[in-house]
């Protein structure tokens, strides 16, 4: 073979060899985009993993209160589970529930259950509720939830109970306990669940009740 | 075959019991509704891995329980995990003093009980 024959043998190698480079540099950065693409994934499903575990965990915590406050017909066990669950969940920690004795808002109010007799002792007589925390009232007059964030609020929270649409009374929430942020959009779900849930057990616990005393 | 770990959960709160039921389920779960009632478990169930120790409770209390488990040579290596409602520093100081492994305060949050039962009990995650 020639020299001439011998170069144009090595430089025709030699420019395969540069395609087969190029073409390896191509699927060197194809495989590092993948790979950049699938930690990525893995990063997203880990993100939403924890998300899910957070998730099923607030909804074993408001599985848990709902079961609780229906779990019995004997009123003065749902007041213990509105008190295990307002405690517990919602980190309250004066609270007080008050109850319509009638089926309007006209009628008397009666306090069902205070964790701290000294936050309502001005506003009433045994264990009927006079009226004069405004928060209060308004929530009782108008059946609207008040929710305030600052943490020296008193109530922190006044949340309206109705049972389709027909009133059931209060529960008011005056102090969280100290270590406890305030309330935000987090606990709406749980502030819900009272509203609805609690409002049903005592709503029924009290049918059973007079249905018992009539049988 | 994995054996699971053995926890006592002392604590009056029927609601918390469930919660603990329901987020442990990796975990056996020994249940007391006070002091007295734990001490009692305690000689049912010698192998126990970890206490949740409630501090506010009827007949005896969370701390007096501590004291109980912290003062018998049997039991006093069982990491106690106090889990309260008073957050106070104070509670929290005598709790340690008196031999906590850790304080959790309520409401709490599953993956903080997890993670420190994770830590407390060797081989376990």
């Amino acid at each position: 073979m020639s020299e001439e024959a011998i170069i144009q043998r090595l430089r025709e190698r030699l420019e395969e060899a540069r395609s087969l480079t190029s073409s390896l540099d191509e699927s060197y950065a194809e495989l590092q985009r993948r790979l950049a693409e699938y930690e990525a994934d893995v990063r997203e499903l880990s993100d939403r993993l924890i998300d899910t575990e957070q998730q099923a965990n607030r909804l074993i915590g408001l599985y848990a209160g709902l079961y609780q406050l229906h779990a019995t017909l004997d009123p003065t066990q749902v007041y213990t589970a509105v008190a295990d669950v307002v405690t517990n969940l919602l980190g309250a920690e004066r609270y007080a529930l008050l109850l319509y004795q009638g089926n309007d808002r006209s009628s008397a109010v009666r306090i069902a259950l205070c964790s701290h007799q000294n936050d309502l002792a001005r506003l009433a007589v045994r264990d009927r509720y006079l009226g004069g925390d405004p928060h209060i009232d308004g929530a009782l007059r108008d059946g609207r939830l008040r929710l305030f964030s600052e943490r020296s609020a008193n109530p922190v929270a006044v949340i309206p109970l109705t049972v389709d649409e027909q009133p059931v009374g209060v529960l008011v929430v005056f102090a969280l306990l100290p270590h406890r942020a305030t309330l935000g959009p987090a606990d709406e779900p749980l502030i819900d669940l009272l509203a609805v849930h609690a409002a049903s057990a005592v709503h029924s616990a009290h049918m059973h009740q007079r249905r018992g005393s009539r049988a | 075959m994995s054996v699971l770990r053995k926890v006592l959960v002392v604590e009056d709160s029927k609601l918390v019991h469930m919660m603990y039921d329901l987020m442990l389920s990796r975990f056996e779960i020994v249940h007391a509704h006070d002091g007295v009632e734990a001490a009692a478990r305690l000689q049912e169930h010698q192998n126990l891995d970890a206490v949740l120790l409630d501090m506010n409770m009827p007949r005896m209390d969370g701390m007096a329980f501590l004291r109980l488990i912290k003062a018998d040579p049997i039991f006093a290596k069982i990491p106690v995990v106090v889990v309260t409602t008073d957050g106070t520093e104070e509670t929290c100081r005598r709790a340690v003093e008196t031999g906590a492994a850790a304080f959790l305060t309520k409401p709490f949050k599953a993956e903080a009980i997890l993670e420190v039962l994770n830590r407390l009990i060797p081989n376990h995650s």
